[in-house]
């Protein structure tokens, strides 16, 4: 019997680009907010350097006053925050339809589910706001 | 089945932590981080942000934003770069090194909770 050694069957795998992210604006939607995990890290992570400033004392907490006063940390600082809120944006409209996906027999209208996610996060933006600039 | 035993653990973590980080982080990056450097609104300072945080429940509000959002990005960020590099294979040592740094992170925001 021949043997036909380049014959063999092979894996099917399509072409994939690298730039698969730039192909269709949903795409880069949808890697933009997964990448707002960075800001969330980005920010926390500030956030322990300000609870470890006020903890070593007032001048610690004023060289972080200084930090957060440099341009770059500005400019990164509206970056992150145009990020999260993409995050929350998409994470109201998103998560809330998943837990509720059905109402009387019809699928979930998006605002139905997002809309007291928003209500949510406004009232929690007015009260933590409220502690910070009153502190 | 048995490999996705720890999966409603990490769904919960993940989803809880996407919740608080949305609703709670932005306000904080707009005074902390543009706000008060800008000058637009007058910093309160040391003095009275130290006593802010000194109170118990800012204590617990500082552990609770820190471990859950620490692990939704930690969670979300492992997925993220898995699917952007095409990185399959190093998707559990991608787990292991954010999930640890995330742990550290949160014992560290424990530790300041207490030593604050």
């Amino acid at each position: 019997m021949a043997s036909f050694p380049h014959s063999q069957p092979r894996e099917y795998r399509p072409a994939f680009s690298n730039w698969w992210w730039l192909g269709r604006r949903n795409y880069l939607i949808f890697i933009l907010r997964e990448f707002s995990s960075i800001f969330v890290g980005y920010f926390l992570i500030v956030t322990l350097w300000q609870v470890c400033a006020l903890a070593s004392g007032p001048d610690a907490y004023a060289n972080f006053q200084a930090d957060m006063r440099n341009p770059w940390m500005i400019v990164l600082n509206l970056i992150a925050l145009a990020f999260l809120v993409l995050h929350t944006i998409t994470w109201s409209r998103l998560v809330p339809r998943a837990f509720f996906p059905r109402r009387n027999g019809h699928p979930t209208d998006e605002m139905t589910t997002a809309l007291p996610s928003y209500i949510l996060w406004a009232v929690a933006t007015i009260i933590i706001a409220a502690f910070i600039v009153g502190a | 089945m048995r490999k996705r035993a720890n999966e409603p653990a990490v769904w919960f973590l993940f989803g809880t932590g996407g919740f608080i980080a949305g609703y709670l982080l932005p306000v904080h990056i707009l005074f902390y981080g543009i706000l008060f450097p800008l000058g637009v609104f007058t910093d309160p300072g040391y003095e009275a942000t130290r006593h802010l945080i000194e109170h118990p429940l800012a204590r617990l509000y500082l552990v609770v934003l820190c471990f859950f959002g620490l692990f939704h990005a930690a969670h979300r960020l492992r997925l993220t770069l898995v699917d952007f590099f095409r990185v399959k294979h190093l998707e559990n040592a991608l787990g292991a090194v954010l999930y640890t740094i995330a742990g550290l992170g949160t014992l560290y925001a424990i530790y300041l909770a207490i030593a604050v």
